[in-house]
């Protein structure tokens, strides 16, 4: 009895289910149009920038339904149809210009539809600057310079008369941008990393004391990264003449040399075979001669330090005393350095 | 043998060649003179270093109506503008040496093949260790990281390589101080050939103080740049040649061509591309987009290569947009800014004049009108809609054009600084300054070497083709003169 019972049970049961089936298959309401336009497009990503797109395809969504409108496809298959569609688009050479992008037929047509139908909430987007770029270490700086100057003396001058500040780093990537002193300079790549530096306002550059950051800016991954800080230091002493005036031009000489030298001997040898002066000193002009036995070389100038060279065919070859001295040729003011002793002979 | 002019007077010398100019060809023609024991004067307009204001004030000129940087292109010293050379190095491609019907003045009258064995001598020269695998296809096989995997047969990934650059005058001066045969003048500026007739016979140069020497040679070779062996044969008036030497048709310093660079699309594509200059085993190399020889054919093109550079993302379609399923849906996407390089095909009003005013040593400065026919921009133009089908049909990326040919971009444009043309070579007088061995056409014992002869300069920057060419000039000399 009890199993007569239990499948009476089962059967009533097995029965209500497909009953129930059955009245779901029938009575199922036919999928809108919208919806099933929706429910195949409500992956994309469509940028606010193409909102334009809307309103020049208005009919977007029966154009779709039409040539993509059958219901058993599966969400793969669909997408293989636009793309075949959108590959015969450009094949074809069926794009439309938006912004300036071309995109094919096809997928202006899927943009629209997708405005249309789901919508593009218009979110306040931060416009991303270098002001609220975040401070993150992605370059590998190995090192840079100049780092400092004294107040009102042009560093690392160049040619065009800007004052050049570079930096080696490591794979160096695209779409960088440098800003010192909180402003944005003139950047140029190199295999080693960049060149910059100031290239307008020198002089306010250069006479304003303290320090100016120098930022590189990744305007692709919206980050940012302190590189250093140059410095510019207050002015330096003056050299004073004989007289009491004080030079324009140069600081205190605080050392120099070599001195005394051997008569014949190529003093403190350069690469290029020639004699070389060293003086430590500031100045603030970069255009320097040294005078050195009544005849006048090039001076090369780097902080505090002044250098010139002379060919062999210029050194004395008597014994005695020769007066050593800088000329700055802006305002052709002269120091006298000191005297070089040439020894007759060579001492132990 | 170094002489420097202002310091050490010399009237006169003879020898079995003279060569105008110590750039690129004229320092690797000297080097391959001495090594064949033939007897060669360098003269060199500037020193050893940097040029004082005085001489390269010489490479002042004027302009017609497009602004070209005459001076600042160009280096008056030893090495010439090696002193300024990036390093980019490439083969001219074969197609380059084609003749295309479409080119006013098309393909070259020699064969790549009979440059070829000269390439890699160049290449050494200029201490390239990756050329032959720029151009032998190592590197468009191994070269598959950052670069675009093309569907069809349209495209193709190019390479450029690259020397350290060589500064030719740095790099060499030893060896032409060393040289047994060969005389270097130093500040030693070319002003005039010396003629019988229409016979060369040597040289007349100057410093700028007025120190004079003369050359007496079999042979003179012209090598001061694309600019300048024009203005130098154009200055050669005489009553033999009444238009300058070589000038019979018309045709000094006319077609010159410079490889013009234009920004007129971006393109949003994976991130990660690495068109740029980069190590691969050790050694730079730098991809670019170019194009098949048969699609350049087919759609009837001028050579042209494609850069890429990172920017910022674009407002309209930012990266995120290469999620859609009709691009590569899961890698991340980013906009580059494409610059274009591009052949000009050669324009008979592109051209080098002289001007009414004079220079110090009181010969005419140059008169550059740089001109571009039509069919240049149109050739970009269909470039970039097949840029434009072949990314889009292949679901790699998406193509921005936002600048056109207008008056104003055309005025933009600016070079690479390769003096290119205005002493073109071809097989026939009528056509050319120079044969096909560079001898120039109504003047015997005259060449010309550089980037001047070249009839079509396809995108590659020249240096090597430059070199190569004269490396083979010199082998057709030993046979006339040893």
């Amino acid at each position: 009895m009890n199993e007569k019972r239990r499948l009476i049970i089962r059967a009533t049961v097995a029965l209500g289910f497909v009953a129930s089936g059955t009245t779901y298959y029938l009575f199922q309401k036919e999928e809108e149009p919208d919806d099933l336009i929706k429910r195949r497009l409500k992956n994309l990503v469509v940028p606010i920038g193409l909102l334009d797109i809307a309103k020049q395809f208005p009919n977007a969504e029966q154009t779709l339904l039409q040539r993509f409108g059958e219901k058993n496809i599966s969400e793969s298959v669909f997408i293989e149809l636009i793309k075949d569609a959108i590959s015969d688009d450009y094949r074809q050479g069926n794009w439309q210009s938006i912004h300036q992008w071309l995109l094919s037929y096809t997928e202006c047509l899927l943009i629209a539809a997708y405005i249309h139908v789901i919508g593009i909430i218009q979110q306040q987007i931060q416009q991303k600057t270098f002001d609220n770029a975040p401070f993150e270490d992605f370059l590998i700086v190995n090192n840079w310079g100049p780092r400092e100057t004294h107040q009102g003396v042009k560093f690392n001058e160049q040619p065009d008369g800007h004052c050049g500040i570079w930096a080696q780093i490591e794979n160096m990537p695209d779409g960088m941008r440098v800003f010192i002193g909180g402003k944005e300079r003139n950047l140029f790549f190199n295999e080693k990393g960049f060149t910059s530096g100031i290239y307008d306002e020198v002089e306010d550059f250069i006479n304003r004391v303290g320090l100016s950051e120098i930022v590189i800016y990744d305007e692709i991954n919206h980050r940012k990264q302190k590189i250093g800080d140059f410095e510019v230091l207050p002015p330096f002493d003056f050299y004073q003449f004989p007289d009491g005036r004080s030079s324009q031009v140069f600081g205190p000489v605080r050392k120099w040399g070599p001195n005394p030298v051997n008569i014949g001997d190529v003093f403190n040898k350069q690469p290029n075979g020639q004699a070389a002066f060293w003086f430590r000193i500031d100045s603030m002009s970069n255009q320097i001669r040294m005078i050195f036995n009544g005849e006048s070389f090039k001076a090369t100038v780097r902080k505090g330090l002044i250098t010139s060279s002379l060919s062999s065919d210029y050194l004395p070859t008597k014994p005695g005393m020769y007066e050593v001295k800088l000329q700055d040729l802006v305002t052709d003011e002269v120091i006298l350095v000191g005297e070089l002793q040439v020894l007759s002979q060579k001492t132990q | 043998m170094l002489i420097d002019l202002e310091k050490d007077g010399v009237q006169k010398i003879t020898s079995s060649v003279c060569v105008v100019g110590a750039g690129a060809a004229g320092i690797s023609m000297a080097l391959q003179f001495e090594s064949m024991g033939i007897k060669t004067t360098v003269l060199e307009g500037g020193g050893l270093t940097y040029p004082k204001p005085g001489t390269h004030d010489l490479y002042d000129g004027e302009l017609a109506d497009k602004y070209y940087p005459l001076a600042a292109s160009r280096l008056r010293y030893l090495g010439g503008s090696t002193n300024h050379w990036g390093g980019w190095s490439r083969q001219l491609d074969d197609f380059d040496f084609m003749s295309k019907p479409y080119f006013d003045v098309s393909g070259w009258p020699i064969k790549k093949s009979e440059l070829q064995p000269y390439y890699q001598k160049a290449a050494e020269i200029c201490e390239i260790n990756n050329f032959k695998a720029s151009h032998d296809g190592t590197l468009k096989q191994q070269v598959n990281d950052g670069v675009l995997s093309w569907q069809d047969d349209l495209f193709e990934n190019k390479f450029f390589v690259f020397s350290p650059p060589t500064r030719f005058g740095q790099k060499y001066l030893g060896d032409l101080k060393a040289a047994n045969h060969v005389t270097t003048f130093l500040n030693a500026n070319a002003t005039e050939l010396i003629l019988e007739k229409n016979k060369v016979i040597g040289v007349h140069a100057q410093t700028l103080s007025g120190d004079q020497i003369s050359v007496q040679a079999q042979v003179v070779i012209v090598a001061m740049g694309g600019l300048e062996n024009a203005r130098f044969l154009l200055n050669q008036r005489n009553e033999h040649n009444q238009f300058g030497v070589g000038n019979q048709n018309d045709l000094v310093g006319r077609y010159f061509m410079d490889h013009p660079g234009f920004r007129p699309i971006d393109l949003m594509l994976p991130t990660g591309m690495n068109y740029r200059r980069h190590a691969f085993k050790g050694l730079p190399v730098m991809p670019v987009i170019s194009m098949t020889e048969d699609a350049l054919l087919e759609h009837q093109l001028n050579n042209f290569c494609i850069l890429l550079n990172q920017k910022k993302d674009d407002a309209n379609l930012p990266s995120n947009y290469g999620q859609n399923p009709w691009l590569k849906g899961s890698e991340k996407y980013g906009t580059y800014q494409a610059q274009f390089i591009f052949e000009p095909s050669p324009c008979r009003d592109s051209r080098v004049m002289l001007s009414q005013k004079k220079d110090q040593l009181g010969w005419p400065k140059l008169k550059l009108d740089w001109r571009f026919n039509d069919r240049d921009f149109r050739s970009v133009e269909r470039v970039i809609e097949l840029l434009t089908q072949s990314l889009g049909q292949y679901h790699q990326g998406r193509v921005n054009w936002h600048k056109q040919f207008t008056l104003e971009h055309i005025a933009e444009i600016g070079g690479g600084m390769h003096h290119g043309g205005t002493t073109l070579m071809s097989a026939e007088e009528s056509q050319g300054v120079v044969d096909s061995n560079c001898a120039v056409y109504g003047c015997q014992g005259l060449y010309v070497a550089g980037n001047s002869v070249f009839p079509n300069i396809g995108f590659s920057n020249p240096t090597v083709t430059i070199i190569a060419l004269a490396l083979r000039l010199c082998d057709h000399l030993q046979e006339q003169l040893v």
